[in-house]
């Protein structure tokens, strides 16, 4: 270990050196300070403070990330090039060891500044939004629905196991698909059919939904909701929403006119929000027109349940970040320890650009034909590009689809807890798994390749 | 060979590095000095090559002068690649529209403006899509006013600044005013209405300012934060006022004179377009009936700018012969403004544009009489009404003349009384229905109006 933590220290030593530490910091700084400044909301206090954070934390992720990737690159390829690795690799020290240790100085190198780049942009929203900069409505707006960390809970599953299968029994009976549809297309239709009737609400008609009550709260829960409706366009619709609780609880009723499209918010008095059990939520639909109201299944209605401080939840999004850092410093490192200092480089833009676009190669690679949609698929030449494209995405899609994981910040600005758990996943993932595997690959060659050899 | 150089250079033997550094180093003090000469050389060219791009409109605008360094910087330094970044944030912005959430719309659309600060068409679709798309999804008025004024700020502030001379961008801020705050589309215009007149009434008292006394402040209000030329507004209060600085129609009629003043081909039709139908809105509610203290707020015909709105049609059929759809307008506006001036009590006047109205149209059979045309143009086809229909027509007809009664405004309410009372006649007599006395209608219109009265005071006058 002793061994490891020198060589990161001389890691360390050498980045402070080489005064790349020194900009990052002055970079780091007028992008904290200077972007604040130009950036612009929707003009409401929720929206300043998400932009805010959003964009200037984004901003100091992804240079970083950048930094890191060359620092990574450059922290072996440019050793070795020069010979400067001589000096340790002719000590009794092991191959691993020398990348753990210099994986470990980026690392701590770019903990410091994350905490450095957290702290100023933690101070400054602060700051900026101090209690006599903003009127009482626009405090409490931030207090209770803006810097919040909330347990998402999305309605109970529909147990619509047997309604599937009752569907199908009749659609086999009635022989009304074709031949050539797989029956697993057309289980896949029907339940999503049923799905989206279970969240679509007629005029004049009602639906409930169940939400399992949060293991911990600290605030009554607020109600998020949007929904699309059957007309073109924006539509307002009016409908009455019921709150209350299985057991004990007052039951919360309002009447809302809200517009399709839209991400609506209901706060939850605090005595509907007492009592026990799940929530039921029930929405009536009271258009006078004949429109129907859909929810989304995936992300229509959701219960928000303050279950921390913000500022617990903003550590916890910025050690989000540092695992994935420490993915990008292995990343570097490693491509350094594999290729010259002009390779590597390109070689991890290219692998951080993949991982970017990782959403949109799961989606290609989720597709049952690339080139040709037509039903009875692709023929002949066809067939053979269309079979060899779909197997490169889905090869790319097992490489980095498990490291897409989630967006911290895209938690922290909505209001949303980052759990332990999910930094836990992170850290396995990015930091033990890939981080593994790639030193692994790189201590093999690195004892490979000749080094230090007399001349 | 050697010898030679030795005699020319007789240090070099004697110390070849030293002459190599020496050598190096003249080279670069050169090659410096040639570099420096051809920057400064580009610099003298320049300015010759930006006037004959500005003198045979190459570009639609002048070259981007004093831009702030973040569009300086985005636009040289990224260089072909901004048009990617653009399209990367375009993405984003419709994804994130797609999903519902607003928040970071404003920022993206500026951003995408000012990696192609020169296309106007970017910048009318940004402020488009914040003014009409995204202020659709909100349902509180103050949240309406907010995304319409981001597209109107988007545009005004930021686009106009970067091309001053694009006459499309001038056109779509006065459509904007026109159509958005103007118009009658969007359910919560009365509120644009009120917001603007609110911002006005901050620069101003009464419907225009005191040019020759108008206080620095206040102009420099209205030249920085609205970009309006108080001189240029004294010059259309004169040509084609005078007009009510706080509605939307005089500054529709501001933006599309400005659009014209820079316009050249299809962008000049336009904006005359622009121009007569501000002129004609300007006639139709160009004057502002406001009274704070009572909670009014109406909007009313400005009957004096008729000559003006009357030359403004006749200056755009002079300067574009082929477009008969200018023609067309111009007929439909002498219709209605026959309308407006005899509702709002002024016979003798409708009479007038009647005449002159059939004199422009021998051929067609336009009633002589003004009654009979005012009630052909509002019943339209009187014998085909059903029951319910002519009530309908006439109540509401009778509601506007109680209303105006109400407000204490007796031409108008005069003016509407007389049409319900020659439109009750002419169905009458039309379709042979047997229709409610002008009396019954008048209680009916006066209870209707007295269930929802604008004010608590126009209630006390019906009373």
């Amino acid at each position: 270990m002793n061994k490891v933590l020198a060589i990161a220290g001389i890691a360390i030593r050498n980045a402070m050196r080489s005064r790349m530490v020194i900009i990052l910091l002055g970079i780091l700084l007028l992008v904290i300070v200077g972007l604040p400044l130009t950036v612009k909301g929707d003009g409401t206090i929720a929206g300043q403070v998400r932009v805010l954070l959003g964009y200037t934390l984004g901003l100091v992720g992804f240079i970083l990330s950048l930094a890191t990737l060359w620092a990574g690159c450059a922290a072996v390829s440019l050793e070795i090039q020069e010979r400067q690795i001589h000096l340790v690799v002719t000590k009794p020290v092991a191959r691993a060891q020398i990348w753990l240790g210099k994986w470990l100085g980026l690392l701590i190198l770019n903990a410091a500044l994350l905490a450095f780049s957290g702290a100023v942009v933690y101070g400054l929203l602060r700051w900026t939004h101090r209690p006599e900069t903003l009127t009482p409505e626009q405090f409490v707006e931030l207090r209770e629905n803006t810097l919040i960390a909330c347990t998402v809970v999305r309605p109970e599953p529909l147990r619509i196991d047997d309604q599937v299968r009752a569907e199908l029994e009749a659609i086999r009976t009635g022989s009304r698909v074709p031949d050539d549809i797989p029956e697993s297309e057309v289980e896949r239709a029907v339940r999503q059919r049923l799905l989206t009737d279970a969240f679509s609400v007629l005029q004049g008609g009602a639906r409930q939904w169940t939400f399992a009550a949060p293991a911990k709260t600290v605030a009554p829960p607020l109600f998020r909701f949007r929904f699309s409706s059957s007309s073109i366009g924006p539509e307002s619709v009016p409908g009455r929403w019921t709150v209350q609780r299985e057991s004990d609880g007052t039951p919360f009723q309002t009447v809302q006119t809200n517009t399709s499209g839209m991400a609506c918010l209901l706060k939850i008095p605090a005595d509907a929000a007492a009592g026990g059990g799940a929530f039921r939520v029930t929405y009536e639909n009271l258009s006078a027109s004949p429109i129907v109201v859909s929810f989304d299944p995936a992300d229509g209605l959701l219960l928000y349940s303050p279950a921390a401080g913000f500022e617990a939840n903003f550590v916890r999004a910025l050690l989000a970040i540092l695992c994935r850092l420490a993915f990008f410093a292995a990343l570097g490192v490693t491509a350094g320890s594999l290729f010259s200092m002009p390779v590597a480089s390109f070689v991890s833009i290219c692998a951080l650009l993949m991982i970017q676009i990782s959403g949109y190669i799961q989606s290609i690679a989720g597709r049952d034909a690339l080139l040709h949609a037509h039903r009875h698929g692709p023929t002949g030449a066809s067939a053979f590009w269309d079979h060899l494209f779909s197997a490169v995405f889905k090869a790319f899609n097992a490489v980095v689809g498990p490291l897409q994981g989630f967006d911290p910040l895209e938690l922290l600005t909505t209001g949303q807890l980052v759990t332990w758990s999910m930094l836990g996943s992170v850290f396995v993932v990015q930091g033990i798994v890939y981080g593994g595997a790639l030193m692994a690959i790189s201590a093999w060659v690195l004892n490979k390749r000749e080094l230090a050899l007399p001349s | 060979m050697t010898g030679t150089m030795n005699e020319k250079f007789p240090n070099v033997g004697k110390n070849p590095a030293a002459f190599s550094k020496g050598w190096k180093s003249s080279a670069s003090v050169f090659l410096l000095l040639v570099a420096v000469a051809g920057f400064w050389s580009s610099g003298l060219l320049n300015e010759p090559l930006v006037e004959l791009r500005r003198q045979y409109r190459l570009d639609q605008a002048a070259p981007l002068e004093n831009s702030p360094p973040l569009v300086a910087f985005t636009t040289v330094a990224i260089g072909g690649f901004r048009g990617i970044l653009a399209d990367i944030l375009w993405i984003r912005a419709s994804t994130l529209q797609e999903e519902g959430k607003y928040v970071e719309l404003v920022q993206l659309a500026d951003w995408i403006t000012k990696l192609e600060p020169r296309l106007a068409d970017v910048w009318a679709f940004q402020a488009w899509n914040l003014a009409y798309n995204v202020s659709a999804f909100f349902n509180t008025p103050e949240d309406r006013w907010r995304w319409v004024r981001h597209g109107i700020t988007l545009l005004r502030d930021e686009g106009l600044r970067y091309n001053p001379g694009s006459a499309s961008l001038c056109r779509e801020l006065a459509w904007m005013f026109q159509h958005k705050i103007g118009g009658t589309q969007d359910e919560m215009h009365g509120l644009y209405k009120r917001a603007w007149a609110a911002e006005m009434s901050a620069l101003f008292d009464g419907p225009r300012p005191d040019y020759a006394r108008l206080p620095a402040e206040a102009s420099n209000r209205l030249t920085r934060i609205y970009k309006l030329n108080p001189a240029v507004m004294e010059q259309i209060d004169r040509d084609y006022g005078p007009v009510d600085w706080r509605l939307p129609p005089a500054h529709s009629l501001y933006w599309a004179l400005e659009s014209r003043r820079v316009a050249r081909g299809w962008d000049l039709v336009a904006a005359n377009r622009m121009i007569y139908q501000a002129m004609a809105n300007e006639f139709r509610e160009g004057t502002l009936l406001f009274r704070p203290e009572e909670g009014v707020f109406v909007t009313r015909p400005n009957l004096d700018v008729l000559p003006n709105a009357r030359a403004a049609y006749e200056t755009a059929i002079a300067e574009n012969p082929g477009e008969t759809a200018m023609t067309a307008a111009c007929e439909n506006f002498l219709g209605d403004a026959i309308v407006i001036l005899f509702t709002h009590d002024r016979p003798e006047k409708a009479r007038r544009l009647l005449d002159e109205f059939r004199a422009r149209h021998p051929e067609e059979p336009i009633p002589a009489d003004l009654d009979t045309f005012v009630c052909r143009v509002v019943t339209r086809d009187a014998e085909r009404l059903s029951y319910e229909e002519a009530l309908e027509l006439l109540e509401r007809a009778e509601l506007q003349s109680v209303f105006w009664q109400a407000l204490g405004e007796d031409a108008p309410a005069r003016g509407f009384h007389r049409l319900t009372d020659i439109c009750r006649r002419h169905i009458v007599v039309d379709s042979g229905q047997e229709l409610p006395s002008l009396d019954q209608i008048r209680r009916t219109a006066r209870d209707r109006l007295l269930a929802n009265p604008p004010s608590s005071k126009a209630a006390e006058r019906l009373r």
